[in-house]
């Protein structure tokens, strides 16, 4: 997608186009498996509600929840 | 000393912000409040765990934000036998909820939840859903 260099203090730029698309301000890097990183963009708050919708309805959740709960008794 | 008001985030509450259920407005509110938030290891792989379910891709975003947001607190030898306690006094609790409010009461946090189990419980906050 886009290739970053970085400096020599280990500094790089994130995309204009990306910091864009995401509204991010802060990214963590998480290794996903050995040797390859994931930039995660930190949302601001505003954002969050609805961001990650599964289309599971509250009682799904809840079904979900006490099957959870189940499994650790 | 720091007297920030302290918050520890039950699983629930993340749902309804991150999957717009009854309560967003309400978790978003509390997730805005000047407090340190807290969640615990084992909420941090419940609400994962429902993520890998539906929408695996998100797991990693998901979680992000949590780890973003709040400090993760694993389980000890205190939390664990205060939960044992909790257990025997609350018949209606989880073993995961009794970890849960032995977690938050050994962080001194209010324990932030949307689970009516916890009605009566006199430091958890239940957040309305409606």
């Amino acid at each position: 997608m886009a290739f970053v260099e970085l400096d020599e203090k280990g500094r790089c730029v994130i995309p204009k186009e990306i910091r864009e698309k995401t509204g991010a301000t802060k990214f963590e890097i998480i290794e996903y498996e050995p040797g390859r990183f994931v930039l995660v963009p930190v949302l601001p708050l505003k954002k969050l509600k609805g961001a990650f919708k599964t289309g599971a309805t509250e009682r799904e959740w809840k079904e979900f929840h006490e099957q959870f709960e189940k499994e650790f008794h | 000393m720091n007297n920030l008001k302290r918050n520890f985030i039950d699983s629930g509450i993340w749902i309804a912000l991150f999957d717009q259920h009854p309560g967003a407005d309400e978790a978003e509110r509390v997730l805005n409040e000047n407090a340190e938030r807290y969640c615990s290891l084992l909420t941090l792989y419940e609400v994962l765990r429902y993520y890998q379910q539906r929408k695996p891709k998100e797991v990693e975003y998901v979680g992000g934000q949590i780890k973003n947001r709040s400090t993760l607190v694993g389980i000890d030898e205190a939390i664990t036998f205060h939960a044992l306690r909790l257990k025997q006094r609350y018949p209606q609790f989880s073993t995961v909820d009794a970890l849960s409010l032995a977690t938050a009461r050994k962080l001194n946090a209010n324990f932030v939840t949307r689970d009516s189990d916890f009605k009566g419980i006199p430091d958890a906050r239940i957040i309305k859903t409606t």
